[in-house]
């Protein structure tokens, strides 16, 4: 099988990609209030830990991802069963983050259209792009990330006029309860969803570039959300945070340059479909290779065009609409996502440290032997 | 002339399920065609196995109005009610 | 194949290859010379029956024995002089006493040493090998009891003068282009660059035609895994005629199906050497003015030459426009349509009831005059480039100006549709080498806003990149100075740095990076 090799620039940008893919569309911390940038810190703070222990279990396999490491020190019946519980999650966030775009778009701009068109279309490039390849994603990332740096960097100094520090007051005013659980929220949804990267991406010979790379994506995705979803809250208050499906939108609506330069949000957005659309096929691309190797075979390309058509009828069929989808978001997904993002990486961990200290002498000269032969 | 509401309309009488079903089948034939050449029988059966329910599914999905979603089928199982 | 092919007609030769030995029974394949002049002659002008352009001239040569000597040549592609003064005139006046004054030497020694005066003498065993150089200009020298064929290099051919190139017009740098004769390009080539690091390895594709065709590479900067590659890809091709470097280039370019190009084509030897210099290797093929150049990246659709030839911050600013204009070309239409149709919100209020003014009573919907215009456009752009160039300004005159206006005035396009197509067209001009490329990108581009607007629109441009992203041309990634940002790797991107900052040469297509010998720019 091709190994598909991706460069330490490419996964960040795909990591920071990733993590701001849908969630500066939707609402996230609404609990936290005014207090929500704490909540956002919090979070990443949470995170860390969890990053270092998937960057651990990587680095302690070198030139195997997850799924291979599953399979390794799990045995092949429990090893591929593993793996087709990570392919579904893969499955599942696909089909949620699909949801959200098409639901988002529909909304947002054409309501008129149906829903599932947008999907069906997005649905079909990421399937292309799985076709093509880890390498196509990860470049096509490449191009994204410089358009959104630029458009987010325009939007953030059009807004700044808007901005009412005001709506921020009072800072950690009895709400600790409201920011651990919106740090929570944003714990599963979005930072702890770079477990899906685990799938993808295999450590080099370099032990510690894993460590890296996991924290450079995590801090700077994260640092763009807390600019985000702060700058968001100052500009229309929580009580409309907490109201409407799409914050950012609303409070995108509100630039007005000179009378000139108004009703940009359908561009502002636009941008964001590429952060989107990355983790969409991210995650597809992910789901293909779990189940590939779930069902004992060598490729994962041919699962694309099967897979594509039962994920898009899984996003269509996901919810009716969009209070259904807030709901499910803020009340089950926590739940739902916590086995993958904490409970089996632990155990993972704990397994590959035993296996590994098992075997003879340290892990780690080992491996770079192995890498220098 | 057509106006931005008509043409609207037009999209949303777009039987898009048909286009998919059409799509998806096109695809299914000529990778399953490649698959039996190349002789990778359990891909194929893995194949067909996940495309056929799905197609099935699609052409379900366009005779049914109003289904119910996956999301409210899940509260209904666990015995919880939507607020 | 029994089947008796036309006698002695010249494309029936062939030198080698598995399939040429059965056919042809005139063909002289695997044929010796042998001693007899008459039975060699009669081999050549059975091979050669119905060829006038051959021409048989028989000397009688003074030697004890009297021998006789055919001097065999294509009427019209020797040079005239040499023939007669090197070698017409030397075998006339051949004297006796030649061999007795330098006893050692055999008379076919004498006559390769003493008698003709050209620079290039060859000996040549095999009848069909001779005939093939006899057809490509040389001069055939056949003598009696000799069992070989002089082949002498006399060619000399109308060529058309080298010009100004048509296609890469610079107002500053040199002005002279390839032309129809691989040995003067080449001679172009090598005058700019003296250096024996700079190889040139001659060919013979297409199995009719044999045209030569010349890889040309600097060695110790192209990299030789690509070089493999060219090699490998030129083999397999198996045409019968090439005339013209496309038909090289659509059997061995990667992603044969893709509208954008991988291989790139110049005209200019000064560009062609500039590629080699970055590590490219430049394919020569006889008969056309047009080079070859590999591996061809995204980027260099926006590199002119003349970009290194002005000053770097002209050219700098130029090269933006052209990024700008590609965006403009493959956009506008699409842009245009879902703004009037879609998001009408995003329009200024005064420029929106303006626009509805001049929609008012047209027939069509937006996306749908788009596609007229653009057509209309197409037609026009193609008629002017093939009338002779007084004509194709009357046609450009009529179409745009006076059809254009009649158009507007009769309500059948909207006025605002006219800006917006002649905006794309004349960015499309400025990206020259891709007219293609940008004329079926702003139809599909158009094509997805008609429907969805701008979110069609965002989707085509994921396809396209989708699609860009996973082309390779040679084993070079399409987009590879594009995507990365590093910063040695803008300043040839970008912007044009000037040449005191361009330390290094394109990473992945080089060998041997450094560029400057001494980095940055001495004080002077």
């Amino acid at each position: 099988m091709r190994r598909e090799l991706l460069s330490f620039k490419q996964i960040v940008y795909l990591l920071i990609l990733f993590i701001t893919g849908s969630t500066i569309i939707l609402p996230v911390g609404t609990e936290a209030k005014q207090d929500i940038w704490a909540a956002v810190i919090l979070a990443i703070v949470m995170t860390v830990p969890m990053v270092l222990v998937y960057a651990r279990i990587l680095s302690l396999f070198p030139e195997r991802n997850l799924l291979e490491i599953n399979e390794q020190i799990l045995g092949k019946i429990v090893g591929r069963f593993i793996n087709f519980m990570f392919a579904f999650y893969a499955f599942t966030l696909c089909a949620l983050v699909l949801d959200n775009f098409g639901q988002f778009i529909n909304v947002t701009a054409m309501p008129e259209t149906p829903l599932a068109i947008p999907m069906v279309i997005l649905c079909l490039l990421a399937l292309w792009a799985t076709k093509e390849g880890l390498e196509v994603i990860a470049r096509s990332g490449e191009i994204y990330f410089p358009i959104i740096v630029f458009a987010a960097a325009f939007t953030f100094l059009f807004l700044t006029p808007n901005l009412n520090i005001q709506r921020l007051q009072p800072p950690l005013h009895q709400n600790s309860e409201g920011i651990v659980s919106a740090a929570l929220h944003l714990f599963s949804f979005p930072f702890a969803e770079t477990v899906i990267f685990m799938m993808i991406i295999y450590s080099s010979k370099k032990t510690k570039a894993m460590t890296k790379v996991y924290l450079a994506g995590l801090v700077i995705g994260g640092a763009i959300i807390l600019l985000s979803v702060t700058s968001v809250m100052a500009v229309i208050g929580p009580e409309r945070y907490q109201a409407t499906y799409f914050p950012a939108y609303l409070a995108v609506q509100t630039i007005n340059v000179g009378d000139f330069l108004q009703r940009v949000e359908v561009v502002v957005f636009l941008i964001a479909i590429f952060a989107g659309f990355t983790k969409i096929s991210l995650c597809f691309y992910a789901a293909c290779k779990g189940f590939s190797n779930a069902l004992g075979c060598k490729e994962y390309p041919f699962l694309a065009v099967p897979l594509g058509l039962l994920e898009f009828l899984f996003a269509a069929n996901l919810f009716n609409n969009t209070k259904q989808m807030a709901r499910w978001a803020s009340e089950v997904y926590l739940y739902f996502a916590f086995p993958f993002q904490v409970a089996l990486p632990l155990i993972l961990w704990i397994v590959g440290e035993v296996k590994q200290r098992g075997r003879q002498g340290s892990p780690e000269v080992d491996l770079h032997d192995e890498s220098q032969g | 002339m057509l106006s931005f509401q008509n043409r609207q309309e037009l999209v949303n009488e777009l039987e898009y399920h048909y286009f998919i079903f059409v799509l998806f089948s096109f695809f299914g034939l000529v990778e399953a065609r490649q698959l039996y050449r190349q002789k990778q029988r359990k891909e194929l059966a893995f194949y067909l196995f996940l495309l056929l329910p799905g197609l099935v599914f699609t052409v379900y999905m366009a005779t049914q109005v109003g289904l119910l979603s996956i999301a409210e089928r899940l509260d209904f199982w666990l015995g919880r009610m939507p607020q | 194949m029994t089947k008796t092919a036309p006698a002695g007609l010249r494309r029936n030769i062939r030198k080698s290859g598995p399939t040429s030995t059965t056919e042809k029974p005139t063909s002289a394949q695997g044929q010796k010379f042998n001693c007899s002049l008459g039975s060699n002659l009669k081999v050549i002008k059975k091979v050669l029956q119905n060829d006038g352009l051959v021409i048989y001239r028989k000397i009688r040569l003074a030697t004890t024995p009297l021998r006789h000597c055919y001097v065999i040549y294509v009427d019209g592609m020797v040079n005239g002089d040499l023939l007669n003064e090197n070698i017409l005139r030397h075998l006339l006046n051949y004297d006796v006493r030649v061999p007795a004054q330098v006893p050692k030497m055999s008379f076919s020694d004498v006559l390769m040493n003493r008698v003709l005066s050209t620079g290039s003498v060859q000996k040549d065993g095999s009848i069909d090998s001779a005939i093939q150089s006899l057809l490509y200009g040389n001069v055939l020298v056949l003598v009696d009891g000799i069992p070989y064929a002089f082949v002498i290099d006399a060619k000399g051919w109308e060529i058309r003068s080298i010009s100004d190139p048509e296609t890469e017009r610079v107002v500053r740098g040199p002005r002279e282009g390839f032309i129809e004769n691989i040995l003067t390009n080449l001679t172009m080539i090598r005058r700019k660059m003296i250096n024996p690091d700079l190889k040139m390895v001659f060919r013979e594709i297409g199995t009719r035609t044999r045209t030569k065709i010349c890889i040309v590479y600097v060695e110790g900067i192209a990299r030789p895994e690509i070089l493999e590659e060219v090699y490998r890809r030129l083999d397999k091709v198996q045409l019968d005629g090439v005339l013209e470097p496309e038909y090289i280039i659509e059997f061995i370019r990667d992603a044969p199906l893709s509208l954008f190009e991988t291989i790139g084509t110049t005209e200019r030897p000064d560009t062609a050497v500039g590629k080699l210099l970055e590590g490219r290797i430049v394919i020569m093929v006889d008969g056309s003015p047009f080079a070859i150049t590999l591996p061809y990246l995204f980027l260099e659709y926006f590199q002119a030459n003349k970009d290194y030839y002005d000053n770097f911050f002209y050219s700098s600013a130029n090269r933006l426009l052209r990024y700008i204009s590609f965006f403009l070309t493959t956009s506008t239409p699409a842009i245009y349509v879902s703004l009037v149709n879609f998001h009408q919100e995003m329009i200024p209020t005064r420029l929106l009831v303006s626009i509805a003014a001049a929609k008012e009573g047209v027939p069509f919907p937006a996306a749908i005059e788009a596609f007229i215009m653009l057509m209309a456009f197409q037609l026009l752009r193609e008629a002017g480039v093939r009338l002779p160039s007084p004509v194709g300004q009357a046609v450009s005159i009529v179409g745009a100006l006076i059809l254009g206006e009649a158009a507007v005035t009769a309500k059948i396009i909207s006025a605002p549709m006219v800006i917006v197509v002649a905006l794309t067209g004349i960015s499309g001009f400025i990206v020259p080498e891709m007219p293609g490329v940008s004329f079926f990108l702003s139809l599909f581009f158009l094509f997805a806003c008609s429907f969805i607007g701008f979110f069609g629109y965002i989707f085509a441009v994921i396809a396209v990149t989708i699609h860009i992203t996973s082309l390779r041309s040679f084993g070079m990634s399409y987009l590879s100075n594009l995507t990365s940002i590093h910063l040695q790797e803008l300043k040839d991107t970008a912007v044009r740095a000037p040449w005191w900052w361009m330390t290094y040469r394109p990473r992945l297509l080089s060998r041997d990076k450094r560029r400057l010998a001494d980095p940055g720019r001495t004080e002077l």
